[in-house]
């Protein structure tokens, strides 16, 4: 009875919901007020995957439902800003009968990863995913292991767990477990011997805290890396990717999947890999995940083709707050060896809660953008001080910085001038006062 | 002027090298020749003879790792301090100097001694925004606090909290201020974000400032904040 009317509440709140535009954690928390523990009553899937980190969740989630729907699987999963457990509530108790009988072959779960341990104090799910650990959200997450130690209370004996081998920190969760799939990249040619970045995260070893050796980089900490002192080291992996070709936009997994890739970062080939590794584990063919995933366009709006005036541009989202995600999107550009302009935004710190904090800026590894091809790099919004302050302390020289409060005005500079490619680069919370002023393709 | 940044390697939380960037740039405009060397954590070298120290915040467990070690220069740090050279201290290493640190888990490690404050961690984390206001200059001080512990038994505190954690209160009083050793809880560079601080700093070190010197954009980077916490205190925001 009660879960029948935490489901009813659910459902109801839901409709309301959506004709007033509310978010979609509100009837989950109201649901798990009527019955605290909900979600244990649910009978749920035989599959149920989880997905967690600092970075990727939402790509890899979005990605695994496309290839589990692809091979005929129904599944029930929730969307990015619903991570937490009212909103995972919310989309289970809109995904099964009103006898608490979820149907659907596979269970997936985008969870966020300071209160992953909250959702799986009432169940464990099958699989775990762990992609990344970095400095992100200092406001809510503190730092690394601080997050570490809040996601460690969510890994249970009885969930595989499918490691990124490449990060030290994640590689911790694995430590003294048998059955844990790893995953990870092969040495290739974007690899770097010398660490890149505006700080080292993995320069200790996070098992001893003695110094550890990295043989390569793939970015900022990920990598090949052992301790010095207590043998904790990358373990070898399950599915690594064996080939990455950037110009021909192509990798291969596992010497045998070759998959092209729509987004030629860093970051896709790894959603992808996790992707691969976990629908290989549940059962689907390799060649079927890399079928979906190659060419695979986003549709959660983080990469995005535009114009502004003479201008055809590229929008990449990062996040505020973590500076992997900028690392990420400035070598990007850096990379594309094109003439071009970069724009960074840093307006609104944060679209959840109330935050003037900047430090973050100065993790941001912006020397990338020293590059002779990039030709100005525009600094906007209400910290656009902050920002020019920053860039005039790394190696960008100061006559290619433009300081505009006003993001409009940025945008109308533009629009009259220079027909060079521009990569945008803001946050979540800032993107549409930059995608309002474009025409988007 | 020569500055020791202690354990840059594993005490560099949210940018806090950057505190040694601007302070570098600073004394530089003042004609000053500055030197600034590093002392990884696992490195042993003499470190007497500085103008001033410097440590940022690290993870709880770096901290960790860090008071075993920098306990090897409680000598010297001990004389630097008696003899008036200037420290800055920021976020929880700080609290290594004090006289005892307790972990969540109620284990207690010795601090430096060399100030008689003890400080307990908690599973609280104390994360978020500060406003405060200093005794040593007129403007408000901004920063962010990022720790769980309370730290108690400090009678100079550095700043006073509108807004925020201190010590060990809610608005209450922050950090260490005994003569030249600025301690403070707040993370990141506060010299970045507070050009008072900033010219306070290098006063003790050169005597005095020159009003006509500063670093491009810090002033208007410093009242976008201030004039946010302000407003949110205020409750527009
Ligand atoms: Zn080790």
């Amino acid at each position: 009875m009660r879960t029948f009317l935490a489901i009813l509440v659910c459902r109801i709140l839901t409709v309301i919901g959506k004709l007033v535009g509310k978010g979609t954690s509100l009837p989950g928390g109201y649901a798990l007020k009527v019955c605290p523990d909900i979600l244990r009553r649910l009978k749920k899937p035989p599959v149920i995957i989880a997905v967690t980190g600092s970075n990727g969740k939402t790509s890899t989630v979005e990605m695994i439902a496309a290839v589990l729907r692809a091979n005929g699987k129904t599944v029930a999963y929730n969307v990015e800003g619903s991570n937490q457990i009212e909103g995972v509530t919310t989309m289970m108790l809109n995904s099964c009968t009103w006898g608490g009988k979820m149907k659907q072959d596979v269970l997936l779960i985008e969870s966020d990863e300071r209160y992953t341990k909250f959702t799986f104090k009432w169940f464990h799910p099958t699989h775990y995913v762990i992609t990344n650990l970095y400095r992100d959200q200092l406001t809510r997450n503190a730092h690394p292991d601080w997050v570490f130690d809040a996601i460690k209370e969510s890994v249970f004996e009885d969930t595989k767990l499918l490691l990124n081998a490449d990060d030290p920190t994640v590689s911790l969760f694995g430590q003294g477990r048998q059955d844990v799939v790893w995953f990870g990249l092969d040495h290739n040619a974007y690899d770097s011997k010398e660490f890149s970045g505006a700080y080292h995260d993995g320069a200790f070893c996070p098992l001893c805290g003695k110094p550890m050796e990295y043989e390569y980089y793939h970015f900022n900490h990920v990598g090949q890396y052992a301790c010095t002192a207590c043998g904790f080291k990358r373990n070898p992996t399950d599915y690594s990717v064996t080939e990455v070709d950037l110009d021909q936009s192509r990798i291969v997994i596992n010497g045998k999947d070759e998959i092209r890739l729509a987004f030629k970062s860093i970051y896709n080939i790894y959603n992808i890999l996790a992707t691969y590794a976990i629908c290989d584990q549940i059962g689907i063919p390799t060649e079927k995940a890399a079928q979906v995933t190659s060419n695979y366009i986003l549709k959660n709006g983080r990469y995005i083709e535009f114009t502004l005036g003479q201008h055809p541009g590229t929008f990449l989202i990062s996040k505020h707050e973590n500076s992997v995600s900028y690392d990420m999107s400035f070598r990007y550009a850096a990379m594309q060896k094109e003439h071009c302009s970069v724009v960074v935004i840093v307006d609104a710190v944060s679209r959840k809660y109330f935050t003037s904090e900047t430090s973050w800026l100065w993790d941001i590894h912006f020397d990338w953008l020293k590059e002779n091809h990039v030709k100005q790099v525009y600094l906007c919004g209400k910290y656009c001080n902050d920002l020019a302050l920053r860039l005039s302390f790394s190696q960008v020289p100061t006559d290619k910085l433009r300081v505009f409060e006003d993001i409009d005005a940025a945008c109308e500079e533009l629009r009259a001038h220079g027909s060079e490619h521009l990569y945008a680069v803001t946050c979540f919370s800032d993107r549409m006062k930059f995608l309002s002023n474009v025409t988007v393709k | 002027m020569k500055i020791l940044h202690l354990f840059h390697d594993m005490m560099n939380l949210y940018g806090e090298y950057a505190n040694l960037l601007v302070l570098d740039r600073y004394l530089s405009e003042h004609g000053q020749q500055v030197q600034i060397d590093t002392l990884g954590v696992y490195e042993q070298k003499d470190i007497s003879g500085y103008d001033l120290y410097f440590m940022g915040a690290g993870t709880e467990r770096k901290q960790k790792l860090a008071l075993e070690e920098l306990k090897k220069y409680a000598a010297p740090l001990k004389d630097a301090y008696e003899n008036g050279k200037v420290f800055l201290f920021t976020g929880n290493s700080f609290e290594l100097l004090g006289k005892s640190l307790t972990d969540a888990a109620g284990r207690v490690y010795d601090g430096l001694g060399l100030f008689s404050f003890e400080t307990v961690e908690g599973n609280r984390r104390i994360v978020g925004d500060c406003l405060g206001s200093c005794a040593l200059f007129e403007e408000a001080v901004v920063g962010f606090m990022n720790k769980c512990s309370k730290t108690t038994g400090i009678s100079n505190p550095l700043f006073t909290l509108q807004m925020g954690f201190g010590n060990e209160a809610e608005k209450g009083p922050e950090g260490i201020c005994e003569k030249n050793f600025f301690g403070t809880h707040l993370t990141g560079p506060i010299l970045t974000k507070n050009p008072a601080m900033l010219r306070e700093i290098t006063k003790r070190l050169i005597g005095a400032v020159d009003p006509q010197i500063t670093i491009p954009y810090m002033q208007q980077a410093y009242e976008t904040t201030s004039r946010a916490l302000k407003n949110r205190l205020e409750g527009n925001s």
